[in-house]
């Protein structure tokens, strides 16, 4: 005898109204709740900057053997966040400028320990440290970078919004984020790294130490 | 709620549903070869053998417009991983819409093929999003140029939905419909 057949479940109907049912109930809160994204409104991300001098050498993460050693850096000017006039230049100081990326995990991991070294230990007298935000890009993660950096404590430290074409980061060499670059007193470049320096923020206390004898710094992590 | 956070917010319920129908299977199945749930695990069965192949093509091609959507709408450059992802999810949404219209189950062991690729990529992306030190060859550096794979282009929805974990459910809703259905002698090919 012949099995009967079972009933079928209605598996598709009930899928299709699932769907359905989600995409009525989003456009209902879209309605509803309408559009309260007011976070990148007041303050604009990139900003004009203007380089003057030479671009140094692309630099590959190799900080022994870089052809921008000696070289002097270009004078970078633009703003902050704050549209004030920024200008990172031969000025008779010896320098860091820190390149970070809004959306690298690596610079939201190493910002927090830049903070904390500040903090704790701070920057050498007659020694500078300098951010450049760059590589701005509105949806990718962790946006808006003057969010970011206000959030992680280092507001405070001058910050120069780099352009969308990402102008100042192209000429200091486009190193790998957090790509950091060491300029002497004449600005000539000492040291440059890319990368993280490790969970221990006092890394970057021997390498602004030398910064601040005259000494040539070299990367912490050997 | 801007555009871009209601078409995110969409994805994430679907991704919530995919969740819950996947579990959902998974339990009846085990619960089948206990024992109490063995006739209803067998209508679901013959059910997904009628409409299993609708179902799974509407998950892969839902999952194809959202990673199009993510890439092409709201502009999230996709990483490597990413596009890796999407050479298993894009066939996969194709053949699969190919044998529904011909409603060919034979279908079947190429695209449990790629839904099961998927899922292995989908988790070591979603792992090394939460962790970037388990990415192999990896470094503690970002290229100036090009997305990392190890970053997060939205913020984990319900604590645990992240983009790499959306295509993972969609994969893992498919494959396990398509290995779960017992279409009826007509309707293989």
């Amino acid at each position: 005898m012949a099995t009967p057949k079972r009933a079928s479940l209605p598996l598709f109907p009930i899928v299709v109204g699932v769907v359905i049912a989600i995409g009525l109930a989003v456009v209902v809160a879209t309605v509803v709740g309408g559009d309260d994204d007011t976070s990148t409104v007041d303050v604009q991300q990139t900003r004009a900057v203007s380089v003057d001098g030479d671009p140094l050498p692309a630099f590959d993460g190799d900080s022994v053997e870089d052809p921008a050693l000696g070289l002097t850096a270009p004078t970078v000017t633009g703003e902050n966040f704050a549209s004030e006039p920024l200008r990172i230049a031969n000025d008779g100081r010896p320098k860091a400028i820190a390149f970070v990326a809004h959306w690298c995990p690596h610079c939201q991991a190493e910002v927090p320990r830049i903070e904390e070294w500040l903090s704790t230990t701070g920057l050498p007298e007659g020694v500078d440290l300098y951010f450049v935000s760059t590589r701005v890009s509105a949806p990718d993660g962790n946006y808006p970078p003057s969010e970011w950096l206000e959030r992680e404590g280092v507001s405070g430290v001058p910050t120069i919004a780099d352009d969308e074409g990402s102008t100042a980061l192209a000429a200091y060499g486009a190193g790998r984020f957090p790509y950091l670059v060491y300029l002497d007193a004449d600005n000539n470049v000492v040291l440059r790294t890319s990368g993280e320096y490790g969970s221990d923020p006092q890394a970057y206390t021997p390498v602004f130490e030398a910064l601040a004898s005259g000494e040539p710094p070299v990367d912490p992590r050997g | 709620m801007t555009a871009d956070d209601s078409w995110i917010t969409f994805f994430t319920l679907l991704t919530v549903g995919a969740n819950f129908a996947t579990l959902a299977l998974w339990s009846l199945a085990l619960f089948a070869v206990v024992g109490p749930a063995r006739t209803l695990w067998a209508r679901v069965r013959d059910s997904l053998g009628e409409s299993g192949l609708q179902i799974a093509a509407v998950v892969a091609v839902t999952a194809m417009a959202g990673s199009l959507y993510l890439s092409e709408g709201a502009h999230f450059t996709p990483c490597l991983l990413c596009w890796y992802q999407r050479a298993a999810m894009y066939p996969l949404a194709v053949i699969l819409v190919v044998a529904l219209a011909r409603r060919d189950w034979g279908v079947r062991p190429y695209a449990l093929a790629l839904a099961l690729v998927g899922p292995v990529i989908s988790l070591y992306h979603y792992a090394i999003e939460r962790n970037p030190d388990l990415e192999i060859g990896g470094s503690d550096t970002c290229a100036a140029y090009g997305p990392p794979c190890t970053a997060k282009w939205i913020d984990d929805q319900f604590g645990y939905i992240s983009i790499p974990f959306m295509a993972l459910s969609a994969f893992v809703l498919v494959a396990t419909i398509l290995a779960a259905a017992r279409p009826s002698r007509s309707e293989k090919s």
